[in-house]
């Protein structure tokens, strides 16, 4: 008994590494501006803000990845992104999954207060996220989405709620 | 035991000091969480 109990501790002390490891990452990336990949990064500081009316979202083909912050609370994270019809797009997966219910809160913290700062390179855009859930533009919005990321989203994932669409609409 | 428990505290010191000041090191230990994570969500 007395042998079980000691390799449970030592089990658990070589657990808290990686669990260190992972808690550290986290708390860094917490700490800077904007996020990589996974954790989610503090407020978007950097880059200038955009005045006067949208750009052509052209050249987001070329970009595989934007930063989102929402204001409250302001954490930022890096998503996918496209464009459909001159407007920007933004997404997220997995939403009815027990691991995306507790990975992915930024789109219902989206649904509450969907004000948003997207950076792009080294431009800031002030953003409203709205979601959408039906309408006859989500057959090409979500084409825009395959033909672009390897992406499972359809129309019915949207329209069942595994996947939220939002779009970012300025503010 | 009392030794175990104190190389299991050096190592944890060591891990947060190398994820916070080696570079690349918290990117590696976020790439691979998100490798896991992702495949747990699918």
């Amino acid at each position: 008994m007395k042998d079980v109990l000691r390799a449970l501790i030592v089990l658990g002390c070589l657990l808290l590494i990686p669990i260190t490891a992972v808690v550290t990452a986290a708390t860094k990336q917490r700490m800077s501006d904007g996020a990589k990949a996974f954790f989610s990064g503090g407020p978007l500081v950097a880059g200038d803000l955009h005045t006067g009316p949208d750009p052509d979202w052209g050249f987001l083909d070329d970009v595989r990845t934007i930063e989102l912050q929402l204001l409250d609370p302001p954490r930022s994270r890096r998503i996918w992104t496209t464009h459909h019809d001159g407007k920007l797009y933004v997404w997220s997966g997995y939403m009815n999954s027990a691991v995306g219910k507790i990975w992915k809160g930024w789109p219902g913290d989206a649904e509450r207060d969907g004000r948003a700062v997207l950076r792009m390179g080294s431009k800031r855009f002030e953003r409203q996220l709205r979601r959408i859930t039906e309408g006859p533009e989500l057959d090409g919005i979500t084409a825009a989405i395959t033909n672009k990321y390897p992406s499972r989203i359809t129309r019915e994932s949207v329209e069942s709620g595994s996947s939220w669409l939002f779009e970012a609409a300025p503010r | 035991m009392k030794h175990f428990y104190q190389v299991t505290a050096a190592a944890l010191l060591l891990t947060v000091l190398i994820v916070w000041f080696m570079p690349g090191a918290s990117d590696w230990v976020e790439t691979t969480l998100q490798r896991y994570v992702s495949r747990a969500a699918q």
